[in-house]
């Protein structure tokens, strides 16, 4: 029960770093390999915020989800915007020359060391029978859950969610019955900046800060969105709490080894036996 | 008298190209000479610099053949470089000679570039990027954890090498072994992109569909194309062991597959002559830099950004356009 309960809590972090990477897919129709930057990146400034400004949490998060909508409108404006015309490799490629620029970034500023990060709320961890629920994993199920709803609503019912849709489908088709395209994208690209800022700071005090911890959650993330058919909100999220149960199991029973190395085996698996995901309707594709 | 008339007809076509072909000649001959007398007027660690600048155009160009020719988004390439770096550190450990020990690097590096084939043929784009990226990292997670074989994070000491009876150990005796492999290696690409081999892979990365119904086997290409590139890397791989002389996994990360990207993109991606240049150019920058990670990853993240934004396709593109005319037919197919 407790590998479960532990298995529910990292699928949740999981599930909320792969709607961020799902936001892009969506509207860009790319994948975002800095996503695990802007997960680094969001957890630093919050230790910024409390140890160099001396603020409150409250107020170093909000310098944090402040600071990452703004790099994230940055990064639309100044690179993205620009490439949304050209091929797909420039996309993807520049994702990759970001990434490795903001860790570079990271290092200079906080160099090779490793800094913790205080828990946002601490009560005593709370037992039901054998269970133990600790302050952390509450906070972390209940800003997921409450997020998830959200983009749930803004996706499948608002005007905001079908304007993505409409944008990822085609571009020319979007502007031309009158759509802000580039606000659209502006602002999937401070939502996925943001979400991946939110799963930085909820996961820091369990692990520590460091330039790279952006890594492994990310391929992570990849085998979550992967194991629920790219670019499918639902999918992901249900992919995420499968993968966090199956890792969770795999290492309280088998191995912690072979917990580690879990995402790489489901990514690689999953895209040769089902490439469209375990939920992923097959889209065919024209002769272009 | 008719054989006279002929000749005189012939006679200045004969100088012309007698006189085009001595030129061609003494270039190649200016090159050699060039390549040849390096050794002898530099110092050891300038020796090093271009060794390594070297193997680095060997690794440009392989992966040229992968990113540029077949279109692949393969981005497992610090993998391949990293299998083929220990392949040779671990074997030249264990008293191989140096032929033997780059041919299983070449044969291991092509492994693992066909393992990423299988992905190759079913899955597109994304699909393929996130499933090589995943494979990267799966490499680098062995390297550093399979701590009996290859000596976990803190790498592997290459010795003093063996080569056909010589034993090698300085930068400047590196270089006889690097210069004929990689001179050799990048010609032998070149005339092979240049063949209906490179035409076919264009074709097919232009579009697979229209590629496959003129009777090009898609799967056949990309394969070769896999094979090669890898092989080139892995060799590389094998070359890097020997001229640093000390391999880890910290060194394969994906700081190592920008700088690939890079060479590629500021040389020009899809040409021949751009990796070369590209990866002479960013080795000499990533060798001023050694000391320090934090500002590699910074420069050649935004270096690489820039060239994207600014001349996507590098400098053999934009000096042609400049010129004003092709480097090849191949980017116009």
């Amino acid at each position: 029960m407790q590998l479960i309960l532990s298995g529910c809590v990292g699928g949740a972090i999981y599930a909320l770093f792969a709607l961020g990477l799902t936001i892009l897919v969506r509207t860009m129709g790319m994948v975002n390999f800095a996503h695990g930057e802007f997960f680094m990146l969001g957890a630093f400034l919050v230790f910024l915020g409390l140890n160099v400004f001396r603020l409150s949490y409250g107020m170093s998060i909000l310098l944090a989800l402040l600071g990452m909508a703004l790099l994230g409108s940055l990064v639309y404006r100044t690179i993205f915007a620009r490439l949304k015309a050209e091929s797909h490799l420039s996309a993807v490629m520049a994702t990759i020359a970001l990434s490795s620029f903001l860790k570079g970034v990271a290092r200079v500023l906080w160099g090779q060391n490793v800094y913790p990060l205080p828990p946002l709320m601490s009560f005593h961890p709370v037992r039901f029978g054998s269970l133990v629920l600790t302050s952390q994993d509450v906070l972390i199920m209940g800003v997921v859950f409450f997020l998830l709803s959200w983009f749930f609503v803004l996706f499948a019912r608002s005007q905001v969610g079908k304007a993505m849709e409409a944008v990822s489908q085609s571009l020319r088709g979007a502007s031309l019955v009158g759509m802000d395209v580039d606000g659209i994208l502006m602002s999937s690209w401070i939502l996925a900046a943001s979400l991946g800022a939110i799963s930085g700071i909820l996961v820091a005090p369990m692990t520590l800060l460091f330039p790279d911890m952006g890594g492994v959650p990310l391929v992570k993330g990849f085998a979550a969105m992967v194991l629920g058919g790219f670019g499918n909100p639902v999918g992901a999220v249900v992919g995420a709490f499968v993968f966090g149960l199956a890792e969770s199991l795999i290492g309280g029973y088998v191995s912690t080894n072979l917990a580690e190395l879990a995402p790489f085996v489901v990514v690689v698996f999953v895209l040769l036996l089902r490439p469209h995901g375990l939920l992923g309707r097959f889209e065919s594709s024209r002769v272009g | 008298m008719e054989s006279q008339r002929i000749w005189s007809r012939l006679r200045p076509l004969a100088v012309r190209s007698f006189f085009a072909l001595s030129w061609v000649l003494l270039r190649y001959l200016f090159l050699v000479l060039l390549l040849a007398v390096l050794p002898f007027v530099t110092n050891e660690y300038q020796q090093y610099v271009i060794n390594v600048s070297f193997v680095y155009v060997l690794v440009s160009v392989g992966y040229n053949v992968i990113l540029g020719f077949a279109g692949q988004f393969a981005f497992a390439n610090h993998a391949i470089l990293a299998v083929g770096a220990y392949a040779t550190a671990l074997l030249s450990l264990r008293g191989l000679s140096v032929p033997l020990a780059i041919i299983v690097s070449a044969l291991s590096g092509a492994l693992v570039c066909m393992a990423m084939l299988i992905p190759a043929l079913r899955l597109s784009r994304y699909y393929l990027a996130i499933a090589t990226v995943s494979l990267g990292e799966a490499v680098r997670w062995i390297l550093v954890n399979w701590y009996s074989v290859t000596g976990g994070p803190r790498g592997v000491r290459v010795p003093a090498v063996e080569a056909f009876g010589w034993v090698l150990s300085r930068p400047k005796e590196h270089y006889w072994l690097i210069l004929p492999v990689v001179v050799g290696l990048v010609l032998l690409t070149n005339n092979l992109l240049r063949s209906g081999l490179g035409r076919a892979l264009v074709a097919i990365r232009e579009n697979p569909v229209v590629a496959q119904s003129l009777g090009i086997d898609l799967a056949f290409y990309r394969l070769v194309a896999f094979a090669w590139g890898g092989s080139l890397v892995g060799i590389a791989g094998g070359l890097l062991a020997i001229a640093v002389g000390f391999v880890s996994p910290e060194s394969f990360g994906l700081a190592e597959l920008v700088k690939h990207f890079t060479m590629i993109m500021i040389g020009g991606v899809g040409t021949m002559t751009g990796p070369v240049l590209g990866a002479v150019l960013v080795s000499l920058l990533s060798e001023l830099l050694r000391s320090t990670l934090a500002l590699q990853e910074m420069l050649f993240g935004l270096l690489l950004l820039a060239i994207l934004l600014v001349v996507p396709d590098g400098m053999a593109g934009s000096l042609q356009r400049i010129l004003g005319k092709r480097e090849s037919l191949l980017r116009d197919l």
